[in-house]
């Protein structure tokens, strides 16, 4: 035990407890009374003190019984403590990760062998009890000594950080803060946490210059108090090499969950539907093991809430490697065993025929049983669900004087519908003002004129165009005509031959295509202007040679082909028939509107991970919108929640923490593969984990971040460091009662 | 116990005795358990031979005796000399001592102020019997005596007013005799208060010299007698007087209700005991109080004195009529 204000404690015994013997020497004040004679008086008292026994005694108990309450109340004011850890810093930066793999249950690591016990603790629970404990043995500010409090601060973070609870020093707020934080499904990124935690010092320090002794500052210095960041998380995090704790701060990794912890979990899942029967619905699933003995599964798909399918699944084991660490670290933590673990990697496909749009679910479980996998330590990623847009076949205009390679290309294509129009009847169309009436109109080499005289209002109607050998006037795209006429542009180089240097390989419509040996012998030049919102898919040595463009307000998107695709060898590659099928598929796609991820742009259109952003557009004329959140039973709060739709339908909701369905309800107009009902429409979102390094879920001993590797502290338990005053105040009023108990005895009894 | 705050003092024999306790004490007369001799002709039977008419016993003449006294019819018939004898009728001494100390001032009702009232109700009983009374109070101090008791008896003089009377004195009024003197007695007992404390000994002592015969002897007290009450009532009962010791307790001495941390100073001598009152303590008080006023009954049974405890709440006529009554001082 230690004390923080020992001299305010003695002075003040120093004053009191004299006082106290002094007063206990002065005589009560008694009141008088006359009688008409003490006679009697004199023999009780002489006989009751004769007769009781320890009479002096119990004449002083009352003073040891006073001075024990004093003493008590003094060491109380002493500011006593049971010393625990001593912390180096004053501030300290609570960094708790909530991310999906925090749900393991093997938070104890004494019970944790069983995930299905009911003991069974997750690690964030763990976590949120170590980190309070930590908040109870920061020192508080003595209210007699000088020395300032420590204080702390709550950040959370899984795929995104959030400050929960600034400085303070009030740890009523810090473990309120504490106790708030939720469990989410989201991966685990670290940077922007300790970004935030290292916004809290000043990037201006003050030095004093050595030769005139002036203070001045310098800009980029880390200034300010150090700080302690403790961090508590399982270790697995996704960019460990991006987090660059303050070089003067202190870092205490406190690790949750087991390093040996196993864990089955889908990591992938994507459907598509057969190119030549789009009713024919292939779903893949992948799944990871971290288990060290090979494993059989069953891998269930529901459709619809109904079992389409059950597959068993042989996972083979995974390579699990011991090394030791590097004597690197503290001495002490020099021989620790580092396991590393190769996770086991194996996929189920299933054939479903299917032409309607659907809600998939894949979940994991064990053979024959409607449980989930044995030992599996974390439930969010045994299960992963989709949604699947019905199967379409596109309808297709093509506008054109005749063009053998274009007919030739969509010849062959699985369409619905292709027809061959004249730009004369196309224009008619246009002109009369009816509807287009195509999922896709390919202009070739022509464009309609505009449909007022002044040209202001767009010449295209609404629609998705796949518009080859001309630059429409109004799409941010500037034509500087074709290379080598005249009318150029000055400096240009003469030849108009051009070829392709570089594409968007991860594009949808380039995604298998070589463009290398494709040579453009008449190159339109045109260039993009500076954010009109198109995009150059391909580039040629003559500027950009695919644009992809949209309009602002939706309303149109264009992928467009400046060039004369007769003019050169693209027409006989066959990267001009995958591209034509790729764009057409892309465009009339496209019209789907799948959602746009941010960060997860791998993802099929309809899915979300957890920790990213929701961000859509509903089509132009929608309002009264509303996210109805998945329905979880450990989740309190709103279960629907309304969203503003910006003008040009844009909605965006954020971030996603829990996996499962979100369904956006709007009233209004509904896009083609938005389900209709009630007068309004709804449009599915499956937010789904999917992430392989979140569902390796083995707690890393040491973490790798930029500037240090971190151990974990061994023992992650926080010693506490408990103040004892209230004890010591509970002391002395539970023996000034025993005193006044004692009085009354003595008086009245 | 505490003092008595009502100071109202009786000031004539109006506030000692109403008319109805007299009408109630008329009818009553003094006994005792002894028959004395007394000094002058009264309505009881002494022990000498007198003149009354109740024949008694006879004797052989002898010369010088009274020739009227002979029995003639005894001469007659046998021819010698008898004297005839008769029982004496006499007059019986009552003598009533009040405890004027300065804890008889206690109390509520006044112990003091019950003595007054009691010792006129007696002084009245004997009174109306033609009895010889008496009345001595230890110590207090005397108020103004308003003129010269009548009868030209030395036993009172005129005194100063408020003179105070020592610890071990006492003033007394003496053979009064007759209705007449009950004014005079009531006189004597209002002129009287309580102050300063009381040497009881060397008060008995002047009271045994002072008083002559034999009788009955009343002593209004409360007994409370540091030096103890020893040695006085050994004094007073050894003249063959027939003593009465009447302890006269305030119901606040016999069950105090006093609270607190207090100081305890005595009326009498300033002596101070300094006191929790506690349960404890009370029940030690009582106990040590019933203690003593048997350690007084028993040695007043030893002494053949009758010994009576009352309180001060108790009514004056209760005590006569009943309470003496049983004792055989009245009846």
């Amino acid at each position: 035990m230690t004390f923080l204000t020992p001299l305010v404690a003695a002075i003040a015994a120093g004053i009191a407890i004299p006082a106290l013997v002094a007063l206990y020497f002065l005589k009560l004040r008694r009141r008088e009374v006359e009688v008409s004679t003490t006679l009697l008086w004199k023999r009780a008292i002489q006989d009751l003190q004769a007769n009781a026994p320890f009479q002096r005694l119990r004449r002083n108990i009352l003073l040891i019984l006073q001075l024990a309450a004093l003493g008590a109340a003094l060491v109380a004011v002493g500011t006593p403590r049971v010393a625990g850890r001593e912390h180096l810093n004053s501030r300290h930066i609570i960094m708790i990760d909530r991310s999906a793999s925090m749900s393991a249950l093997d938070g104890d690591e004494s019970s944790a062998a069983d995930p299905a016990s009911p003991r069974a603790r997750t690690r964030l629970e763990v976590s949120k009890q170590e980190a309070r404990k930590l908040v109870d043995s920061l020192p508080e500010a003595g209210v007699f000594s000088g020395r300032e409090g420590s204080e702390a601060m709550v950040v959370v973070f899984d795929t995104t950080a959030e400050v929960r609870q600034q400085f303070t020093g009030d740890k009523s707020l810090l473990r309120a803060a504490i106790d708030a934080i939720l469990p989410t499904d989201a991966p685990t990124r670290m940077g922007e946490a300790m970004r935030l935690a290292k916004a809290h010092s000043p990037t201006r320090g003050t030095v004093a210059d050595p030769r005139s002794g002036e203070l001045m500052s310098i800009e980029g210095v880390e200034a300010g108090e150090p700080v302690t960041v403790h961090i508590w998380s399982d270790g697995k995090v996704a960019d460990l090499a991006e987090v660059k704790p303050g070089l003067s701060d202190e870092v205490v990794f406190h690790r949750v969950g087991r390093p040996e912890s196993a864990n089955m979990g889908i990591v992938g899942l994507r459907w598509e539907r057969s190119y030549e029967d789009p009713t024919q619905l292939s779903i893949f699933a992948s799944v990871q093991s971290t288990f060290d003995e090979a494993r059989r599964i069953d891998v269930e798909l529901s459709i619809g809430g109904q079992i389409a399918g059950i597959r068993t699944l042989e996972l083979p084991a995974a390579e699990v490697r011991t090394s030791r660490a590097s004597g690197e670290g503290p001495s002490d933590q020099a021989g620790v065993i580092i396991r590393t673990v190769a996770p086991a990697n194996s996929g189920v496909v299933f054939q479903v025929e299917r032409s309607s749009g659907a809600i998939a679910q894949v979940r994991l479980r064990a053979t024959n049983s409607d449980q989930p996998p044995a030992g599996d330590m974390l439930a969010a990623d045994n299960s992963a669900s989709m949604v699947i847009p019905p199967a379409r076949k596109l309808s297709v205009a093509a506008v054109t004087r005749g063009n053998l390679f274009l007919a030739a290309a969509l010849e062959g294509l699985p369409l619905a519908r292709l027809d061959t129009r004249t730009p004369e009847e196309f224009q008619r169309t246009i002109t009369s003002g009816q509807e287009v009436g195509y999922d896709v109109v390919i202009l070739d080499s022509w464009l309609p004129e505009s449909r007022t005289p002044g040209g202001s209002s767009p010449s295209l109607p609404a629609g998705r165009y796949l518009i080859l050998g001309s630059v429409p006037p109004d799409l941010g795209i500037v034509d500087r005509g074709m290379a080598g006429q005249e009318g150029a542009t000055p400096g240009s180089r003469l030849g108009g031959e051009a070829v392709f240097i570089d594409w968007m390989r991860d594009h949808a419509v380039l995604r298998n295509l070589t463009l290398d040996p494709v040579v453009i012998t008449e190159m339109r030049m045109v260039e993009v202007e500076r954010g009109s919102g198109a995009v150059v898919m391909a580039q040629t040595s003559r500027g950009p040679g695919i644009i992809d463009a949209s309009s602002s307000d939706g309303q149109w998107r264009a992928i467009v082909v400046p060039f004369d695709i007769a003019r050169g060898n693209w027409a006989f590659d066959v990267s001009f028939v995958v591209f034509m099928a790729s764009a057409v598929e892309y465009l009339g796609g496209a019209s789907d509107s799948g959602p746009v991820t941010i960060e997860a742009g791998k993802l099929p259109p309809g899915m979300v991970q957890p920790g990213t952003i929701l961000s859509d557009r509903l089509p132009v004329g929608a309002r009264d919108a509303k996210i109805r959140l998945p329905a979880s039973s450990d989740r309190s709060g709103p279960s629907e929640e309304s969203l503003s739709v910006a003008p040009d339908g844009r909605i965006v909701y954020g971030p996603i923490r829990v996996r499962g369905l979100y369904e956006v309800g709007w009233t209004g107009p509904a896009a083609a593969g938005d389900s209709v009902g009630d007068g309004s429409s709804r449009r599915m979102y499956a937010a789904n984990l999917l992430d392989p390094s979140e569902s390796d879920i083995g707690a890393s001993d040491e973490i790798a971040l930029a500037s240090r590797v971190v151990r974990a502290r061994a023992g992650s338990a926080v010693e506490s460091d408990r103040p004892l005053w209230r004890w010591f105040l509970l002391a002395a009023l539970a023996v000034v009662m025993l005193e006044w108990f004692v009085y009354n005895r003595k008086v009245h009894v | 116990m505490l003092r008595t705050t009502n100071s109202k003092r009786p000031t004539g024999i109006e506030d000692l005795l109403d008319s109805e306790l007299i009408a109630r004490l008329d009818p009553l007369d003094l006994a005792s358990r002894k028959v004395f001799a007394g000094k002058l002709r009264g309505e009881r039977r002494s022990k000498r031979r007198g003149q009354s008419v109740e024949f008694a016993d006879h004797r052989p003449y002898v010369v010088g005796d009274d020739l009227r006294h002979i029995d003639w019819n005894i001469f007659g018939r046998l021819d010698r000399l008898f004297l005839k004898l008769f029982l004496e009728e006499e007059d019986l001494a009552l003598h009533v001592v009040i405890d004027a100390s300065e804890s008889s001032d206690c109390g509520e009702p006044s112990k003091f102020a019950h003595m007054q009232r009691s010792a006129m109700a007696l002084g009245y009983v004997g009174l109306v019997n033609l009895n010889r009374v008496a009345c001595t109070i230890m110590g207090g101090a005397r108020g103004g005596v308003p003129r010269r008791v009548e009868g030209g008896d030395p036993g009172v003089a005129d005194e100063p007013a408020d003179l105070a009377v020592g610890p071990g004195e006492v003033s007394a009024v003496r053979d009064l005799r007759g209705r007449r003197r009950t004014h005079d007695l009531a006189r004597f007992i209002c002129a009287s208060r309580p102050s300063g404390p009381l040497l009881f000994r060397s008060a008995a002592e002047r009271i045994a010299l002072m008083r002559r015969g034999k009788g009955v002897m009343v002593i209004l007290s409360d007994f409370m007698f540091k030096d103890g009450y020893e040695d006085g009532l050994r004094l007073l009962v050894g003249r063959g007087y027939d003593v009465f010791a009447i302890q006269v307790l305030s119901p606040q001495e016999i069950d105090p209700s006093i609270v607190g941390d207090l100081r305890l100073r005595d009326v009498e001598d300033g002596d101070a005991a300094e006191v929790t009152v506690s349960q404890p303590l009370l029940k030690r008080y009582k106990a040590n109080l019933d203690a003593y006023t048997d350690g007084l009954r028993d040695y007043c049974a030893r002494r053949e004195i009758t010994y009576l405890r009352i309180s001060s709440a108790t009514p004056v006529d209760t005590l006569i009529l009943d309470l003496l009554r049983r004792k055989g001082l009245v009846r």
